[in-house]
């Protein structure tokens, strides 16, 4: 899980929208990493992690659509597709991924608001709709 | 199945008023004024029993248009009931065309005053008219004559196992009609008045309708309809499902389970009807795809904590078999849910070239898995959210009395049906979504290899195969769970059972199972000892004569009149033979005699009738091809008069 805090950080920093959608990309996508690693039908959090699954590749897939969306930097991405989750507790990881959500859903409304082009503006709403989705599955409370 | 009006319904209320229809009129009347001349009493009931044979002429039509193509393909069971089909439809119209159609009966059966003489009649007339249309709500038909299923049980509908219920229900009404109808029009205690024309014709057009009656029960017992597949006949309901609606914080089990089943058949008949063209539709969406197979995923996860739950009850009312039957069916569950999870994962590496939208069914999904969810957790505002600890409910609230152990049966085999038939949709829209190339994935999770200027690339092929894979796994898997849940329903008679009987019926097939597989007993029980004395016997109950011998002796004498006409018949020359019904039954004796053979259903008594000549006034248009064709062959007896009768 400490590559959500480097994401977090991304975000948190980002200046323009080009690098608010890299970092929210790449957000919906260490979620998806972590969410699906803790899909376990033993625990009582599986019904929300499988729904919050869902959302994560919805959401990376709505800012991936956004025009402004810079290529991928070199070093190839998909590669982070595959890092390693850590030993959290499902709660406890539902908790730093509620956050993240709660953190991306914020900024994406913010964006989805900003002067940019058409297209931007709905891939952020809709990102942003998928992020508070994530939010609440995961016991977040999402901002209004 | 549903809360819905069914034909079952309609049809057990049309019996009953069969029942009814050879009441005199002043008993009828009371309430009625005004009180239907005495002279018209005949006439009117052949009124009623006209617009009941024009009710049956629709079925006739429709039983003839299912079951009649059939024959060229599949020979035996399905070629002798598409003979009875024609059989039946012929002798309806033979039957129609002694009844006249009165002028002002211009209006369609289901619109009826009802009349004290007709009353019943028309009452069954119109009932039988809204199992018509009912039936016909399931099907849409376009302008050139294509017609549309409209709901899961339209292929239920025209299914040969159900027509050929329906054919025997038919035969049924003809019966009941028929006995009514000989009772009123020959002389005795039960006649009505009319002119002996009228009553003559009436009578004729009855012992056409013992003819039906008579072909399909011939039918019936050489290639049976079973018990089930009437049962399945008539609990088709109405085309019209309950509201969407998401459970409350107050619902008890038996309310979940039954918004459970609503649910899930809303999503049936969604992912059947309500379906997007994979081809271009902007309905079909990853987002949605991928929502229903999360939602598929968290449903077999509250499905397999029922059936522990079940079991677990189970266990504890000491049904050890039953136990073990639901704790085989968790682990279908548990397999299904595994398959349903793949499938949702598949999605996570993929997308389709429009987004931002949710079909109609996967916006149902999440309605089923609340549903399910708060059937299988203790807490009443239960949702797929984290929040705190779940735990799930106890064995003992979830099946209080062991009866209840059906009820919850039943919801968790709807659900799983439904979850069946939704990876198999979507499987479909799939793969045609695939082949029109929408299925595309994001550049950037491609290796640096791809140099693509664009968002999205079109999907690898190993990444559409993946995905095709996984929802073949879920829909074998949920359909594993199914059939093992469906064993379970059969044994306790959960209302879902009908389900495999519909699936069995709609396939070719018959349930594996023997649930119901007896054959039905013309639809409401045995065969009722014939309702019509022969001609010596009748005469001496109207004598008063109670003696059992004497009129089990006057029975003798009858039939051994009956064998001594039939013998006689099949040694006449052919030429000697082209009679006429009405012609045979000219005397009050030979209308009985032939109304007694008819009634007895000896399939020898239908041969020495003929089709009718249709009367004078009878317009082309009231004519089938069919009947004219026999006109022509007959013709020259059309201005033979039926001898009069006099007024009982």
């Amino acid at each position: 899980m400490e590559h959500i805090d480097i994401v977090r950080a991304r975000l948190e920093h980002a200046t323009g929208l080009p690098a608010l959608l890299d970092a929210a990309y790449d957000a919906f996508e260490d979620m998806l990493t972590a969410i699906e690693a803790r899909q376990d039908p033993s625990t009582g959090a599986f019904a929300a992690f499988v729904m919050a699954g869902a959302a994560a590749a919805n959401g990376r897939n709505a800012v991936a659509a956004a025009p402004s969306l810079p290529p991928a930097p070199s070093g190839d991405l998909a590669r982070t597709q595959t890092r390693p989750s850590g030993g959290l507790p499902a709660e406890a990881a539902a908790a730093i991924l509620a956050a993240l959500s709660q953190l991306l859903a914020s900024r994406l409304t913010q964006a989805s608001g900003l002067p940019a082009g058409l297209g931007d503006r709905v891939a952020c709403a809709q990102a942003a709709r998928h992020a508070a989705s994530i939010c609440s599955l995961l016991g977040g409370m999402p901002e209004p | 199945m549903t809360g819905r009006a069914t034909f079952g319904e309609l049809v057990s209320a049309a019996r009953a008023q069969l029942r009814l229809a050879a009441i005199p009129p002043p008993a009828l009347a009371r309430g009625y004024p005004p009180q239907t001349p005495r002279a018209g009493q005949v006439r009117e009931f052949t009124r009623g029993m006209h617009r009941l044979v024009t009710v049956m002429t629709w079925y006739a039509a429709d039983i003839t248009a299912t079951l009649a193509p059939a024959a060229s393909t599949r020979p035996n069971l399905s070629w002798a009931w598409s003979h009875t089909s024609l059989q039946a439809q012929q002798a309806i119209q033979n039957a129609a065309a002694f009844l006249q159609p009165p002028p002002a009966d211009a209006g369609r059966p289901g619109d009826l005053q009802v009349t004290p003489a007709a009353g019943p009649l028309d009452a069954a007339a119109a009932l039988l008219a809204a199992g018509h249309d009912l039936l016909h709500t399931h099907h849409a038909t376009l302008p050139d004559g294509t017609r549309l299923d409209r709901s899961e049980w339209a292929p239920v509908v025209t299914s040969p196992p159900v027509t050929r219920a329906l054919l025997l229900e038919l035969g049924l009404w003809a019966r009941r009609a028929a006995a009514q109808g000989a009772r009123i029009a020959l002389p005795g205690p039960a006649a009505w008045h009319g002119s002996g024309q009228e009553r003559n014709q009436l009578n004729t057009a009855c012992q056409w309708l013992w003819v039906l009656d008579s072909a399909v029960q011939a039918a019936q017992r050489h290639h049976p309809v079973t018990i089930a597949e009437v049962g399945l006949l008539h609990a088709i309901p109405v085309n019209a499902r309950a509201p969407r609606r998401i459970p409350g914080a107050t619902q008890t089990i038996t309310s979940l389970c039954q918004g459970t089943i609503d649910s899930a058949e809303r999503i049936r008949h969604a992912a059947a009807i309500l379906v997007p063209d994979p081809a271009f539709s902007p309905a079909l969406t990853a987002e949605s795809l991928s929502h229903a197979a999360a939602c598929g995923t968290v449903i077999s996860h509250n499905c397999e904590i029922l059936l522990h739950g079940l079991a677990v009850r189970a266990e504890q009312l000491r049904s050890s078999g039953l136990a073990a039957g639901l704790t085989g069916c968790a682990d279908a569950a548990a397999q299904a849910r595994v398959g349903w999870l793949d499938a949702a994962r598949a999605w996570q590496r993929m997308a389709t070239d429009t987004r931002g939208t949710i079909a109609p069914a996967a916006a149902e999904c999440s309605d089923l898995a609340l549903w399910t969810g708060r059937l299988a957790y203790a807490d009443p505002s239960w949702t797929p959210a984290l929040g705190p600890a779940h735990p799930t409910r106890s064995a003992d609230t979830l099946a209080p009395d062991p009866a209840d152990l059906s009820g919850v049966v039943a919801a968790v085999h709807e659900a799983f049906h439904t979850l069946s038939r939704l990876a198999e949709a979507d499987h479909r829209q799939i793969a045609a979504a695939a082949q029109a190339g929408r299925l595309l994935v994001p550049t950037r999770s491609l290796p640096d290899r791809f140099d693509i200027p664009a968002p999205f690339a079109p999907a690898p092929q190993d990444r559409i195969d993946g995905l095709l894979t996984a929802y073949h796994g879920a829909a074998t898997r949920s359909a594993q769970a199914t059939s093992a849940i469906a064993t379970i329903a059969t044994d306790l008679r959960a209302p879902s059972h009908l389900l495999t009987i519909a699936q069995a019926a709609t396939s070719g097939g018959r349930p594996a199972q023997d649930i119901g597989r007896q054959p039905a007993e013309q639809a409401d029980g045995p065969q009722p000892a014939p309702e019509f004395p022969g001609p010596v016997e009748r005469l001496l109950h109207d004598l008063g004569v109670t003696s059992p011998a004497t009129l089990a002796r006057a029975a003798t004498i009858d039939q051994l009149a009956e064998h001594l006409i039939l013998d006689a018949t099949r040694t006449l020359e052919p030429e000697q033979t082209d009679l006429e019904t009405t012609g045979l039954s000219r005397s009050t004796g030979t209308a009985e005699l032939i109304n007694h053979m008819l009634a007895t259903s000896s399939p020898r008594a239908s041969a020495i009738l003929h089709p009718p000549i249709p009367p004078a006034s009878q317009t082309a248009g009231q004519v089938s091809d069919r009947t004219v064709a026999h006109t022509e062959h007959t013709g020259h007896q059309r201005d033979q008069a039926p001898e009069a009768e006099a007024e009982p």
